[in-house]
């Protein structure tokens, strides 16, 4: 009987395709054949896709910013340095955290190579701990010459961002096993601008100084394991094919015993009905880790369906999902060790380095639970600590419509507010086809998604090409920030009398929570 | 692969690019349609087709087998789409814009949309590269990188969670068995 349901849905699925009849959309086609017309000669350069690009990048960086901390370098090093540091991990562009495992002996050095083609793939130094590995290699010709260690990766500039991305290429390929021949390191995908899928074994960086490059791997639990091997399998090399194959192992022996893992196992229920189980905290050479999970309460989530049912229904689950939890751990004296919005300029202590996804799951399959392990540079294990919840930052869908009389706006701004969320339209610049609408956010994290319709209802046009915007950092204390927007809005001009703002999703911060624990420490 | 179809293809590898036009020109419905299906906005597949466009017309020099062409380029935006929407999810500051006239045309069949919709993205997009675009398992096993048994499984799972979705008015329909 499935059977049958299955060559029935087969046969009305088909049914349903042959009699479609779609028309595509005037305006599409419109900007299809322009830009087919601009397509450049083979010579010229693509000018209309950098219009293009450009138009998204300026969305990128608020979410580049957040999610590359840790690694705000870009210095290059002295040509002199290799030659009289100790280790490379100790270079000040490296995150705190392995800069002091490296200054404390826990990086091992290596001379492990080998040559194909000529060409010497050379492993000088290698460092690793519960989370995280770090290993320098080199690449040199025939000649001696050394050539571009990123020659091996695609590299991906992120403006206005400083360092480059790196993906995997031609097929080489690097992963992390154990002793026992697990593999430790998770296959990623990313998908380039290149339009290119580029598969890799979690490594996080490519950082490049002087002719070598840093790796730097995240790791999966390898709680039992004595010694990790680095599995090098390079199959082009600048342009020459080959193989250039590799197993570097790790002792971790010293850094083991320097982990600790302390359970804490305390549970909190916000007023707003979500839980949050503070797990156990890992006291790693490189880096201190909290691990965090929570989910709504079956009430909660109920009351959540009954107002939200797009929810459970379409990939907006993810958006059921995006949550930050907020906190602070503080030692004795009331300081600040660790903080969720320290700026990343600080580029010191208590900057989030990581935030890992540890669910494990589907977005359909995990419901409302995540869950997180949060790692900052390496705290004193031996120090009285204290997690202070600080609150909740929520993606939330109110799909609310704001309706705004443009004669009442010449007299006096207009402002909205939804929860800790407020958007106030401090001027319009009319043009004789569209126009520019400042709007001025007080948001947390990121702003609010909004469609702006005419008096007609009629979804007006706003061409991010032209929008910017401007935002300050994190206020530490109220976890909010300002954001100034300068929309161009097609449409809009000094005829029309009204507009609607519709606030489709908003992040919104609940500060109303009161949860301190004392961390476990080691006396 | 129609004959006209398939020079065209040669020339365009061959560097011409009247042939590269035309070849573009021809897949407009499918380059939209394949968008449409990850993307929300028709503003957004106009941004995703011309970045993949463009980005076909300065590689396709590098595609080694002709009979390929299609698969490729859809291959190629689709995961311009997917980068879109992953951008789009992490920043969302304002949403592109939509005349209203766009999504009515869109949501003709408005009732498969929902349907479609149950399912997760991954098992929408093999039902839409299957039916709506004629794309073969094997076809598809190139563009997604995906073992075809894999795919045929996941088709099946996709069918059975489409029959799932109209099992209560199954009667009307006649989708199910009397």
């Amino acid at each position: 009987m499935k059977d049958r349901v299955d060559q029935k849905m087969d046969q009305w699925l088909k049914e349903e395709a042959a009699n479609r009849s779609e028309s595509i959309p005037e305006e599409f086609h419109e900007g299809f054949l322009q830009m087919l017309d601009s397509l450049p000669d083979r010579s010229e350069s693509p000018t209309s896709r950098k219009r293009a690009t450009t138009s998204k990048r300026l969305l990128v960086y608020a979410s580049a910013a957040i999610l590359i901390i840790g690694f705000i370098t870009g210095t290059t090093v002295s040509p002199a340095f290799a030659d009289w540091v100790k280790s490379f991990f100790t270079r000040p562009e490296l995150d705190k955290g392995l800069q002091t495992a490296a200054q404390q002996g826990f990086s091992q050095l290596q001379h492990a190579s080998v040559i194909e083609q000529g060409i010497t793939f050379t492993v000088k130094e290698v460092m690793a701990d519960s989370k995280r590995l770090i290993l320098t290699y080199s690449l040199q010709a025939e000649d001696g010459t050394a050539l571009d260690p990123a020659t091996i990766f695609e590299r991906v500039d992120l403006e206005p961002l400083p360092t480059p991305f790196y993906y995997t290429k031609d097929g080489n390929n690097f992963y992390i096993t154990t002793d026992d021949g697990k593999t430790i390191s998770q296959n990623k995908t990313f998908i380039l601008p290149s339009g290119r899928m580029a598969k890799q074994q979690s490594i996080r960086r490519v950082l490049t100084h002087d002719d070598l490059a840093d790796l730097v791997f995240d790791l999966e639990d390898h709680a039992p394991a004595k010694q990790l091997f680095v599995n090098i399998k390079v199959k082009k090399v600048n342009g020459v094919e080959g193989t250039w194959s590799l197993k570097v192992p790790v002792n971790l022996e010293k850094s083991m015993a320097a982990t600790k893992r302390l359970p804490i196992d305390a549970a909190y229920t916000t007023p707003s009905g979500l839980t949050i189980q503070l797990n156990d905290i890992t006291f790693s050479p490189t880096v201190t880790t909290l691990a965090l999970q929570s989910e709504w309460t079956a009430e909660k989530r109920r009351e959540l369906e009954a107002n939200h049912p797009e929810f459970f229904h379409d990939y907006a689950k993810k958006s059921f999902n995006q949550r930050w939890l907020h906190y602070d751990v503080m030692d004795e004296s009331g300081k600040v060790v660790l903080s969720t919005t320290l700026p990343p300029k600080e580029k010191g202590n208590g900057v989030l380095i990581e935030d890992h996804d540890d669910a494990g799951l589907s977005q359909s399959s995990r419901g409302s639970l995540s869950i997180v392990s949060q790692s900052y540079p390496p705290i004193d294990s031996k120090k009285k600590l204290t997690f202070v919840l600080k609150g909740i930052a929520q993606d939330e869908r109110p799909n609310l419509d704001w309706k705004i009389n443009l004669e009442d706006l010449e007299k006096k701004n207009a402002t909205f507010t939804y929860k800790s969320f407020r958007a106030t339209i401090t001027g319009i610049h009319y043009g004789e086809n569209s126009s520019i609408l400042e709007l001025e956010e007080e948001t947390t994290l990121i702003g609010a998604n909004i469609d702006i319709l005419d008096e007609s209802g009629r979804i007006l046009s706003t061409p991010n090409e032209n929008l910017l915007g401007e935002w300050d950092e994190i206020d530490p204390e109220t976890r909010k920030r300002r954001l100034k927007l300068k929309i161009p809005v097609q449409g809009l001009t000094k005829e029309t009398n009204s507009i609607t703002l519709r606030f489709t999703s908003i992040v919104t911060f609940d500060p109303n929570v009161n949860w301190q624990v004392p961390l476990p420490f080691n006396p | 692969m129609e004959a006209n179809f398939a020079q065209d293809i040669e020339r365009a590898i061959a560097g011409e690019k009247e042939a590269f036009v035309r070849l573009i020109k021809s897949m407009e419905q499918p380059l939209y349609r394949v968008s449409r299906s990850i993307l929300k906005t028709d503003n957004e597949c106009l941004d995703a087709v011309q970045e993949a466009v463009m980005n076909a017309f300065h590689s396709i020099h590098t595609l080694r087998e002709p009979r390929f062409f299609k698969t490729w380029l859809i291959r190629i935006l689709m995961n311009v789409c997917y980068r879109m929407a992953r951008e789009k999810n992490k920043v969302v500051m304002l949403s592109l814009p939509e005349t209203a006239e766009s999504t009515n045309q869109f949501e003709a069949h408005v009732e498969l949309q929902q349907a479609l919709k149950s399912l997760d993205e991954e098992l929408r997009m093999l039902i839409h590269l299957h039916y709506f675009e004629g794309f073969t398992v094997k076809e598809m096993a190139e563009i997604l990188q995906t073992a075809e048994g894999t795919l045929k499984s996941r088709l099946v799972k996709a069918r059975a969670l489409l029959a799932k979705w109209y099992a209560p008015a199954d009667e009307q329909r006649g989708l199910h068995q009397r």
